[in-house]
């Protein structure tokens, strides 16, 4: 019984910090006229992808080749590509794409860092020397050299990007994860979740994942918004997306060769492209202040 | 001294050789047989010729041997022959990444010149529309697509003004263009990084003592503050030489500037497997040493950290 009482008493003063510190986070993140901004922006975003086959005015891959290369208009907004497509309609439906491939990879990427974050903290010796080793292994190759070299290896192709950029940037996640387990590990009520019997599963999942969420919402917003440009750039260079994709990047990569005249093929996609990234990161930015006050002390 | 050095270098042995075997794993981990995979949708070629190829790859033998030899190899300098233009790996790297260097290097001056003086003025200037317009500015900077932006610069200096040349690097004047679209984007994370340790080092009593004993604003930021916030400063600009190397991949395909980026992209739409596992591997082995020299760097600037 006495063991019972030291593991609920802290387990309830915990909640209700927990309770207080996200009320302060959401008021915060509320008066972040940029942050809300960016909210917004992703939130329109969204509706828009799922309203797409709605919205664009056309099949996207209707032909008419009448219509090619007609400058921005009343009709056409965003002009027409090569083929006479409209690149408005183009660019409504690559919305899809572009948050797809951005969650995806972000879930492929926290999922596979923080089970080996929480591992590695939490167990510590051989588990903890070996993963840390694979961390640092990974973190080696700048950028998006990773993810070049996983598409290398899987060949080309839209899913093998969201894979590739999702591998290349776990290790991220992982690092961060086991700093978190390693600093919640003292704390008193996961010792006495473990003190009450807790199993190394339940104190995990239970009381260190939920206490650690924060910094990873961060991080997973910042992470789309670097998931959506690097899949760009890989559709970009030929290694994503394929054409008749109407992929942000890859568009932006067939209308290279017009951008002398038709500059619209290259200039739309391009800006979706940058607003979207441009929300994610204001987002994030935010979430950051909001969740993590010191870091904008002074 | 000294003992901090090969500390910083012992711990770095594990990595490369991690380094080495993770991209040893690349080429086997190609699903069927990456030949196979170079031929996909093309004339099958004979299979002496697929086999020499392997042997070239070095995928023939048991796996453990082939890791030796290419480890040998690699430590040798020899990684292998190109299967497009058959010439050594090595040499291919040799004769384009001063390109990639010198492109660094003018992009890293950029990015530290605008990056590091926006963050000073937008510290000094904290939250006045000085401060607010910086960092929108710098947040569009890491939002903006390096590719789009390079084709973006093109329309613009090449096509419609005519001020430089569209692509190539046989002249200084078609460093500018890439050098600049590649250090404007990585200033936007130098000016951000400056303006949080600036604010922070503004805020301690050494500063204000400064300001206290009378000494004028400038003097107060020049002398006293920048210096100190200089030392992260140092280590972000060491990590960026990561990012701008591998920035370069992409603007290099944009502008068709022949330094290693473009030659590892030709490779990847070719499936060239020899000359994307040398680049991966030299840059990546390239990065680990940079990180070396700014880990040592580091000890050098902040006398905190102890050489003990």
């Amino acid at each position: 019984m006495a063991q019972l009482t030291a593991g609920t008493l802290p387990e309830l003063e915990r909640q209700r910090e927990t309770r207080r510190q996200r009320r302060l986070a959401i008021g915060r993140l509320r008066a972040n006229r940029l942050a809300v901004a960016g909210g917004a922006i992703i939130l329109a975003l969204a509706l828009v992808a799922l309203a797409a086959p709605l919205l664009a005015a056309e099949d996207q891959d209707s032909m008419t080749l009448e219509n090619q290369f007609l400058p921005p208009s009343a009709e056409h907004p965003f002009g027409t590509d090569d083929f006479g497509r409209d690149i408005l309609s183009r660019v409504i439906l690559g919305s899809r794409i572009s948050l797809q491939v951005g969650l995806v990879a972000v879930g492929i990427a926290a999922t596979v860092g923080t089970v080996i974050g929480l591992l590695a903290g939490y167990y510590g010796g051989w588990v903890d020397t070996i993963s840390q080793w694979a961390v640092d292994v990974m973190l080696a190759f700048p950028g998006l050299l990773l993810a070049l070299g996983v598409v290398a290896v899987l060949g080309p192709g839209l899913l093998n990007v969201m894979i590739a950029v999702g591998i290349g940037s776990f290790p991220g996640y992982a690092r961060l994860m086991r700093g978190q387990v390693l600093a919640l590990k003292q704390t008193e009520y996961v010792e006495a979740a473990r003190a009450s019997g807790a199993t190394g599963g339940r104190i995990l999942t239970r009381h260190i994942l939920p206490n650690a969420l924060s910094p990873l919402i961060v991080l997973a917003s910042l992470g789309v918004a670097g998931a959506i440009l690097t899949a760009a750039a890989l559709s970009f260079i030929g290694l994503g997306a394929q054409p008749p994709s109407p992929e942000w990047g890859a568009m932006l990569s067939s209308g290279r060769e017009y951008l002398r005249r038709e500059w619209w093929i290259t200039t739309f996609p391009g800006a979706a492209i940058a607003i979207t990234v441009l929300a994610f990161n204001l987002l994030g930015d935010g979430l950051r202040d909001a969740l993590d006050p010191r870091a904008t002390r002074g | 001294m000294f003992k901090y050095v090969l500390q910083r270098l012992a711990a770095a042995v594990p990595v490369l050789f991690g380094v080495t075997l993770l991209v040893f794993f690349m080429v086997r981990l190609v699903p069927g047989d990456p030949v196979d995979a170079m031929f996909a949708g093309q004339a099958e070629p004979s299979p002496e010729r697929k086999e020499a190829m392997r042997r070239q790859l070095g995928i023939d033998g048991p796996v453990p041997v082939q890791f030796a030899r290419f480890l040998g190899d690699a430590v040798r300098g020899d990684l292998g022959d190109s299967f497009r233009s058959k010439r050594p790996v090595v040499e291919e790297i040799r004769t384009r990444f001063p390109n990639t260097v010198k492109l660094t290097l003018a992009s890293l001056t950029v990015a530290i010149l605008l990056g590091v003086s926006a963050g000073i003025v937008a510290a000094v200037f904290r939250g006045t529309w000085v401060d607010g317009a910086s960092m929108l500015v710098a947040i569009l900077g890491v939002s903006v697509p390096g590719f789009w932006l390079g084709l973006m610069v093109i329309l613009l200096f090449s096509v419609r003004l005519g001020w430089f040349p569209v692509a190539g690097a046989s002249t200084w004047r078609h460093l500018v263009l890439p050098a600049v679209t590649l250090g404007v984007l990585a200033s936007a994370v130098l000016a951000r990084m400056t303006r949080a340790t600036m604010l922070e080092v503004l805020s301690q009593d050494y500063v204000r003592t400064a300001r206290a004993k009378g000494l004028g604003e400038s003097l107060v930021v020049l002398r006293h503050a920048l210096r100190n916030a200089l030392v992260p400063v140092v280590t972000m600009i060491g990590l960026q030489v990561g990012g701008l190397l591998s920035g370069a991949f992409i603007i290099e395909a944009v502008f068709a500037y022949p330094g290693i980026g473009l030659l590892a992209v030709n490779a990847l739409q070719t499936r060239d497997f020899p000359v994307i596992q040398g680049i991966v591997l030299f840059v990546a082995v390239i990065y680990v040493l940079v990180n070396l020299l700014v880990d040592v760097l580091y000890g050098f600037l902040d006398p905190r950290i102890g050489f003990g």
